[in-house]
């Protein structure tokens, strides 16, 4: 029997979506450079760092947990790979004695870094079996303390160009930021849909107990989630810090919920069990596309907040509306 | 017989296996989804009132 078209569930799935694309397609035709080159460089700009730290808390809602750490791990890898790329020559060197190093050296140093806050994350909410929320706003404060320590509270330039160019620079016309998050993204697809490892995170956001039953190494699969995740952010503190030229302790302040709010739009669930790689692309792609609307509107920032709320409000909304839907 | 499966309820789950938002989102299990539907309509509005005020402001008519 053919499946009947319900317009109705479509709307209340996509309500988001339709009227951000709404809200596009009506700013796109009222003003001017919208629909640009340069507008939609800024765009996949803002988007590439975003969504690998989408990509890094999606395995952590799917399997009924969160990262309120993300924002800040994402601004610690930031710093740290402030610290490691200025310039020799630049006055204001963070470590004046530290050697030049090459760009991937920094960046592999920093990955090993956060993938260390991403083990305790994982060992602490796996062994311990404390609730993942309390865990990691634990570790996001813990983390914010060890930044401010670390750097001294002083933002941080002068980079060397090869470390800018990681962001500025671009193949042809795609931007490596878009490459960095193309490769990211290819590879969490074939993580979540082609490996035991996927397998056994559907279980567990599924049915923990029976996952555990099933054989499933629970605790070894949480802590592979939890550190995967660090490791991501640190590749996105890395290029965001890139992309601004700067950072500071301030860097990443709010990304958690950001990217939990893109995860939830592009339908993973935070009840743990769904989601896929293209929905987190297109829940950040709606939440950078309304900001970009707001920012040609003129929109006083003051009021880009409040409307990020009723976006973050309407997607756990329709995510509540999904869970009692099922029941 | 399809019918009466239909109309009878999904058997609730334990409570102690559910994590804290599933917990949370239990509370509204009483609500019927028309409501939650008109929640979400009126978090719509407001979301396109704020960006009409916000803009209008932003171009000094406000």
């Amino acid at each position: 029997m053919e499946k009947k078209f319900d317009i109705k569930k479509f709307l209340s799935n996509n309500a988001i979506i339709i009227l951000i694309a709404i809200l596009a397609l009506a700013v796109g035709f009222s003003t001017q450079n919208f629909f640009s080159a340069n507008n939609l460089k800024n765009l996949i700009a803002n988007v590439s760092p975003r969504f690998i730290i989408a990509c890094g808390v999606s395995g952590c809602l799917i399997t009924k947990g969160t990262d309120l750490s993300a924002g800040r791990q994402v601004g610690l890898a930031a710093c740290l790979s402030a610290m490691l790329l200025q310039s020799v020559d630049y006055a204001a060197r963070m470590i004046p004695g530290l050697p030049d190093i090459p760009w991937f050296l920094a960046l592999l140093i920093v990955m090993a870094v956060m993938a260390c806050f991403g083990a305790i994350n994982g060992c602490v909410i796996a062994y311990l079996k404390v609730p993942p929320f309390i865990a990691t706003l634990g570790m996001q404060t813990i983390v914010y303390g060890l930044c401010s320590v670390i750097t001294g509270n002083q933002p941080m330039g002068g980079f060397k160009p090869s470390y800018s160019n990681v962001a500025l620079g671009a193949i042809g016309p795609i931007p490596y930021l878009a490459i960095f998050a193309l490769i990211v993204g290819l590879f969490m697809w074939f993580l979540y849909n082609k490996t035991r490892h996927g397998k056994y995170m559907y279980a567990i956001g599924g049915n923990e107990n029976a996952a555990q039953v099933a054989g499933v190494n629970v605790t070894a699969t949480l802590i592979r989630i939890y550190v995967l995740a660090a490791v991501l952010y640190g590749l996105a503190g890395f290029l965001v810090g890139a992309k601004a030229g700067g950072a500071s302790t301030a860097t990443g302040f709010g990304y958690e919920l950001e990217a939990i709010a893109a995860c939830t739009i592009g339908g993973v669930s935070t009840n743990g069990g769904v989601g896929k790689v293209p929905g987190i692309l297109v829940g950040v792609l709606v939440f950078e596309i309304l900001k970009i609307c707001l920012q040609f509107l003129r929109v006083d920032p003051a009021y880009t907040f409040i409307a990020q709320g009723l976006v973050i409000i309407v997607a756990v909304a329709l995510d509540l509306r999904k869970y009692l839907a099922k029941k | 017989m399809e019918q009466n499966d239909k109309k009878t309820p999904a058997p609730r789950r334990d409570p102690s296996q559910l994590n804290a938002i599933e917990k949370f989102y239990e509370k509204f299990r009483g609500i019927p989804l028309k409501y939650i539907d008109i929640f979400i309509i009126v978090c719509l509005v407001a979301l396109a009132a704020v960006v009409l005020i916000g803009s209008l402001k932003g171009f000094g008519v406000l």
